[in-house]
Order: structure tokens, then sequence, then C-alpha cells
């Protein structure tokens, strides 16, 4: 018993070694091993880098951190090849420059004289305790960043009731041309204090009337962000270069400014700022409609891929083989039932039987990995078959072979046969089988994707499906359509090179040399 | 004293069925053995001769239990093993000995039937496929240890060795190549080691030159005649040259469409032939005197060999017998009844009505 484990594995270890040396002394070999290599390095990076909860924030696309995220936006690195693109810049963990407390308009005025030039707010009369963030943005490209979103962070301790507390948040851009525009005044409290955006309704009166512009108040809405960042030429608008300073003004109101003043002192409130511009590039590459990174989606689709490819492939690889061999050793009733199987197997219809099966795991309410793993066991279910008839005939024609015979004539057990005499034949054959099979259960995964099944994890098919179902925007944002793609593509053939050059082994009359 | 005696055996293989004959019941067979019996004695080499077809490897697969127990249709091989194998079987299974020390093969199971099979071992025709590409020599003479679980991992090495040596081969040299680094004649030296290291006392030799350069042929004979001298085994040799077969063997059966036609010392089978077929046989073997090189020779035989499905009826051979068209006083017997062995000599027995 031993004695033959031992067998095996040394033959599986000689034929392993021996298809590596096979596979490195070809080109395409040596391409695929290398695209091989590579998928592995970026899942272990995958792995590591995006946080176990990854799939389920990607799930919620209209819930944070996707929501702090720029939409539509291209890849940062377009910028290099000349594309017109406003960075996406990110200002986090910013402490309050100036604070104390405003008794008169000129107090504020003293801390953030933007109060003041905002345009048309007059000279605002607070009494109460303010904080000041200050942050500046440079646009150095012909376009327009979208938005501005200033996230803050509370840290309170116990003594605080934050929400006894009220603060009025203002936010301040201040242009290049020097006009200061207030993007948003929003009263909340300590406890609702999460983020502004550019309220924009908040500058369209004094924008129009400052600029002596012809155009309707709503109109001025709409046109918010090209209003912030541009400035109008002629009946048309064109983006204003420069540096951009950002000032968020927090007055505390609803409570003794003295009071807040020395908790702020005391460290019993902790206030925090992330200013975040909006550009049209972000990332790596880029982000969808809803403001999800691409890059993070695609990187968590390359241990998905592998492992979906690899697994399915691996179990239809040993189911076949083992059905296969006893099919094709034993013969006889087994055979038959073996065969048949296959069959009926091979003539169902696969596609619309998924369809199905994905309805069918979508009602019942599985999502992730589950639903994904209905999807391979299906896949596996209805794919060994070619391998099964292969590796039966292989059995078929290596079981009449005179060695085979002898030793049988030695006494030798139907085990010792199988695992001695015939599976090692067929392991060069297992081998190139499962290369092949890998890129075709990803392909098909990624398929149903596209055919709308969803399984509620990222994978590239998944990215592809979510392009082709957003396809008025998504045809132009090929940022979000063609790694996906290329990635498939690039895996398939990474296996597929491996596997023509393997079959060389299992086929020697391929060989060039 | 006979270490083997095949009494009646007959196979007979299905010939897969058509609609028609299921519908009308009908099952034909292909009869590659229909009825055999002979002996082999201890210590004796005996020779089975015919053209190809004949049932001669049919008759050592069945022999080595080879052929599914459902396609042996009748007969019995009865195999005397040594003292302690016998005990050892009349403790596994009883019911397969029968009278004096002999075990019906054909009837062993299991643990009885591995037993068998390490006392008759087989060599096959064809060194090329006999071995397994992918194992090395060691291996390969290893296997037959390892599955009767015979000797530690050093005893069996000692014993390899040995094998390796009987045969001629230098252990050193051999052990670790792969069977395609040998030539055939190497190879089938490996395939006799493989053989030898279980010691048995019956061996079956299916044609073991055959596929071998002339020039390897002599040396592989040599090693099988120093074996079978050396540890007293029995031999059966397989072969389709009667010239051959009278230069190692002690006795040649000679068969034809399954049967053996005639059977006898190999001297007194070559040298006094009683059965049209044998006639035919050693007149069919090349001529040694130059002269004669090319004189075309007259071999008393007509016709094809009919097929196994349908053997005539009465004396099998009558279809290409030049002795029927001879004598048409005995037509009528031989188409009707066909012919069993007689003796017509000391040792030498015939299956045909003119002797």
């Amino acid at each position: 018993m031993k004695a033959r484990e031992e067998g095996i594995i040394i033959s599986v270890a000689r034929s392993l070694r021996g298809g590596l040396r096979e596979v490195l002394s070809s080109n395409l070999g040596k391409a695929g091993v290398a695209i091989l290599l590579f998928m592995i390095v970026m899942s272990a990076y995958s792995l590591y880098v995006l946080p176990s909860d990854f799939p389920e924030k990607w799930k919620y696309p209209t819930r944070p951190p996707w929501v702090f995220n720029p939409r539509n936006a291209q890849p940062q690195w377009v910028e290099l090849f000349g594309a017109k693109v406003a960075d996406t810049a990110i200002f986090s963990n910013l402490r309050a420059d100036r604070e104390g407390i405003v008794l008169s308009p000129d107090a504020l005025l003293r801390l953030a004289p933007e109060a003041e030039r905002a345009l048309g707010v007059g000279r605002p009369v607070f009494i109460g305790y303010a904080m000041v963030f200050r942050t500046s943005y440079t646009l150095d490209n012909a376009a327009y960043p979208q938005d501005v979103i200033s996230l803050f962070k509370v840290e309170t301790s116990e003594k605080v009731n934050k929400s006894r507390i009220g603060v009025v948040v203002l936010m301040y851009i201040t242009r290049p041309d020097n006009i200061v525009l207030k993007t948003a005044e929003e009263r909340l409290t300590l406890a609702t204090l999460d983020y502004v955006k550019i309220d924009q309704g908040a500058f369209a009166s004094p924008y129009i009337s400052h600029f002596k512009l012809n155009i309707s108040e709503d109109e001025m809405r709409t046109l918010y962000y090209i209003a912030v960042f541009g400035k109008p030429v002629g009946k048309d608008f064109e983006p204003l270069q420069g540096e951009y300073q950002i000032t968020l003004l927090l007055l505390f109101t609803g409570i003794d400014p003295r009071e807040v003043q020395s908790l702020v002192r005391n460290g019993d409130i902790r206030i925090s700022a992330e200013v975040r511009v909006f550009g049209t590039s972000y990332g790596l590459l880029g982000t969808d409609n809803y403001g999800r990174d691409l890059f993070q989606g695609i990187l968590f689709g390359f241990p998905v891929a592998l492992a979906v490819g690899f697994l399915v492939s691996l179990a239809i690889v040993a189911i076949g083989l083992t059905l296969g061999v006893v099919s094709g050793y034993f013969g006889g009733r087994v055979d038959e039932i073996i065969q048949r199987t296959v069959d009926i197997i091979a003539n169902i219809p696969l596609l619309p039987l998924l369809i199905l099966v994905g309805v069918a795991i979508q009602t019942r309410g599985y999502v992730g990995w589950p639903a994904l793993a209905v999807i391979m066991f299906i896949l596996v279910i209805f794919s060994w078959g070619g391998v099964a008839i292969i590796s039966r005939s292989m059995a078929l024609s290596i079981k009449s072979e005179p060695y085979v015979e002898a030793a049988k004539a030695l006494g030798a057990s139907s085990a010792r046969i199988v695992f001695r005499h015939i599976l090692p034949q067929l392991i060069p054959y297992a081998m190139a089988a499962l290369v092949f099979g890998v890129p075709g259960a990803i392909l098909a995964e990624a398929g149903l994707s596209v055919l709308g099944i969803d399984h509620g994890l990222p994978t590239w098919g998944r990215i592809l499906a979510d392009a082709q179902a957003n396809r008025g925007i998504a045809y132009h944002m090929w940022w979000w359509v063609l790694p996906p793609g290329i990635l498939l593509g690039l895996f398939s053939f990474a296996f597929v090179a491996l596997g023509f050059t393997l079959e060389t082994i299992v086929e020697p009359r391929l060989r060039r040399r | 004293m006979e270490v083997l005696k095949v009494q009646g055996l007959k196979v007979w293989f299905p010939v897969r069925k058509g609609l028609l004959d299921v519908l009308l019941g009908r099952q034909e067979f292909v009869r590659a053995v229909d009825g055999v019996s002979f002996n082999v004695s201890r210590g004796e080499t005996f020779c089975l001769v015919g053209e190809s077809g004949c049932g001669k490897t049919t008759t050592a697969r069945a022999i080595m239990m080879l052929i599914d127990r459902g396609d042996v249709r009748g007969g019995k091989v009865l195999f005397k093993p040594r003292e302690e194998v016998l005990s050892e079987i009349k403790k596994l299974q009883p019911s397969a000995i029968v009278d004096s020390g002999y075990v019906d093969v054909l009837a062993t199971r299991g643990q009885a039937n591995k037993l068998i099979r390490r006392e008759i071992q087989l060599i096959f025709q064809d060194p090329f496929g006999s071995i397994n590409p992918r194992m090395r020599v060691y291996d390969v003479v290893e296997e037959p240890l390892i599955i009767h679980g015979i000797g530690s991992r050093e005893e069996r090495e000692e014993a390899v060795a040995k094998a390796l040596e009987a045969v001629k081969l230098s252990a050193s040299d051999f052990m670790y190549r792969f069977p395609h680094q040998l030539s055939g004649g190497q190879r089938q030296r490996v395939a006799i080691a493989r053989t030898l290291v279980l010691n048995p006392s019956l061996l079956l030799a299916d044609e073991p030159v055959s596929m071998l350069d002339v020039s390897i042929r002599a040396e592989i004979l040599q090693v099988l005649d120093e074996l079978k001298k050396t540890r007293g085994m029995s031999v059966i040799f397989i072969t389709h040259d009667i010239a051959l077969a009278r230069y190692i063997c002690d006795r040649i059966g000679v068969m034809y469409l399954g049967k053996i036609v005639e059977i006898a010392r190999a001297d007194e089978i070559v040298e006094n032939p009683k059965h049209p077929y044998t006639k035919a046989l050693i007149s069919a073997v090349p001529d040694v005197v130059p002269e004669n090189r090319k004189v075309l020779r007259n071999v008393p035989i007509k016709g094809e060999v009919p097929s196994a499905v349908r053997i005539p009826v009465g004396c099998r051979f009558r279809p290409r017998c030049v002795a029927f068209d001879e004598n048409p006083g005995i037509q009528e017997k031989c188409r009707k009844e066909e012919p069993g062995l007689l003796r017509v000599g000391e040792e030498h027995y015939s299956a045909c009505w003119l002797n």
C-alpha cells in the first residue's frame, strides 16, 4: 500500500517536473507561465489588501465608501497621454487651523475672511464658537471637477450630548480670480455632522448677478460645478485653472461658546475634516457610474477567477478521470451506466439550465459565495463528460496493453493495475485537460454574469455585466469595459498557451524538436 | 509425474449479436479452443505448435487464468503446485483441490488464485508491449514481489539483482534504466527476470523470440534452457515454428483450429509425422541444403483456414486436406465423424482417420 502511494507520488512529481521543463522550453509556454505568475501575485496582493467585507460593500453602490468617490471617473494616468482631466484630490485628516469665540461680525471675519466676501451673503452675525478648516486644490487642466465634498469625523467624550450641540457648516470656495463662493450652508447637530456637498442653489442667484449672466436660476443649478470651476466666456463657460482655496467654517450654536471652547481644548470634542474634490479621473482604473473604484473590483476578480477556474476544472478532471478509468477498466454494466449518463448529460442544454438555476438562486435569495458555488457545481456536473469519454478510451487502450495483462498474470489487484499502470499514463492528459478547462469555467461564469445571473460578487464578468447594463454611458467608458475584458482574454490565453505546450507532452508527435 | 494436466479445455467467445440474431434467439461463438487436452511433466518442455489463429495463445491465456471464466466453456486445467503452496490452498479453498495434490486452477478464487499465480508464469511475445514504459527495470522486476508481499525492501532488492543476473543482465547497469533504453533482447530478458523472481514451477512462453532479431533469438533460448535445467521448471513453449520447437522441446503438440491434432516426442513428430497437417507444416520448413534453395517445394495443403465460428462438421481439417482428396474411400467417415487422438506409436497420437 505504502509502496503504491509512493509510486504514484513519484510518477506525478516526475510528470510535473517534465511538464514544466517542456512548457518553459517554448515561448508560448513562457508567456503562459508569466501571465499565470502575474495572476497569482495579483491574487495574493488582493487578498492582502482588500477587506474581507469587500463583496458586501461592492454590492451596495449607493452607500459609503462609494458615494465619496467621483462617478464615471477615468483612470488617472490618462493625463500622461494628454487627456484633459481634473485630478481627484483627497485632503484627509484636516485639523482646524483657526478657532475662537465669535462675539461680533468682525471677530468672525478675522477668523474667516471668506465669510464676508462670499457673494451676496452680507455680514453674517453669529455669536458662538467657530472652527475653520482650510485646504487648497490646484486645477491644472482644462476640465471641470465634478463636486466637492467635505466629510467630518467627530469624536466626543461621554460628557458631551452630541444632539444638543448645533453646528452650522459653511463651505466657501475661493477661486483663482479671487471670487469667493459660498457653496454650502447646513444646519446640523454634532450627532448628524457627517458630510456636506456643494449646494447647487447656495450661490446661483448671486453668481448670476455678479457675472451679469442671462440664464435662469434653475439652469444655473444644473451647471453648478461648471459655475464653481469655470468662468463665463460669452455665452459659454470655460474651466478656470489655478489654485482654489476651500474653507470650512463650523459655528456652534445653542450652547455657551465658552463651554464649547473648553470642551474642544480639553479634547472632549475632536473634529477632523476630509475634503474630497471629485475630479474626472480617479485611481488606477477609474470608477463606474456609482463611483465604485474599478481597480478594487478588478483586483478582487483575480483570486476569484483563479479559484473558480481551478476548482471547477479540477473537479471536472477528477470526476471525469475517475469515472472514465472505472468505466473503461471495469467495462460491462458499470461502463454502460457511466457512458449513458454521459450521453444524457451531454444532451441537456447547459445554458438554459444555468439561466434557470441562476433565476432560482436569485429568487431563493442566495447571494455571494453560496450562489457562486451553486453555479460552479452545475458547471462541474455538466462538464465532466468529455474528460470521462477520453479517459475511458485511453483506459480501454491501456487496459489491453500486454503489460497490463502481464500485471494481471502476476496476480496484481484491480486497484494496483488502475493506480500503477493506467493512471500514470493518463496524468499528462489530465494535466492538459485541467489547464484547458480553467478558461472555460471562467468564461462560463463571465457569460452567465453578462446574461444577468447575479451572484453578487465583483468578478470580472460581473463588472462587464454592470457596464453592459449601463450601456448608455458605458460605451464611451472604456476603462469600465476594457480592463475586465482584457484580463479575461489574457487569463484564457495563459491557460490555452499552457495547454498547447502541455499537449506536446501528451501527444509527442506534435513536438517540433 | 505431470505438473499440469489440461483436460478437454474449451474456450468459446460469444460473437456480438445483431438485431436479427437477438430476434431469432441465435448465439454464435468463436471456438478458439475447442477441446484441448495435454499433459506436461515436471522438468519437461512442451511445445504447442500451429499457425496463427489456431488457439495456442488462447490456451496459454486460459491456463494463466487471463480468460473471463464465463468464456471457458468446458474442461479443466489441473496443476500440481509445490507442497507448501498446496497446503496453503488446502486451508484457503479446499474445494479447488481435486485428487492427489492437483488444483483445479480455473476454480480457484481470491487468495488461492493469487497463490496459484505465483506458481505459473507467462512470458509474452512482445517485449516492447509487455513492460510498462514508465517503470524502471527495477520496478518491473520488483513488482511481482510487491504484489505477493514477499520479502523486505532489502530482500526484494537482492532478489531483483539475482533475477537480473540469472538472465545475464548486469544488475548495476540495468536496474535503473527505463525500457526505452533497452534493446528488444534486453527487454525480453527483463520480462523473463520478472517471471523468475517468484521462482515458479511452470513457465509459459508465448512465442518469446518471434519478435526478436534472429541474432538475439539464440541467446534468449539459451537463457530459457539454462533456467529450465538449473531450476527444474516445466516449460510450455508456444511457437509457430516447428523447426524451433524440435530444437528446444521434449514433446510437441500440433494445434489446428482449436484442437491438438497430433502429439508426440519432438524427434518422432518431425521425422515421422502422421497427421496430414503436421506433414504440411514440416514440409514448409525451409531446406538447409543450399542446392534446394530455389526449388519450389510442394506443401501438401490447400485453401484457407476456415472461420472458427463455423468449424467444419466431421474432421475439421477436411476442407484443406490433400489426403482427403487422395483417399475417396475414407471421405464419408471424414465428413461425418471427428477423429479423436488415436495412438499411432509410442507416445505418439494423431487425430486422423487414415491412421
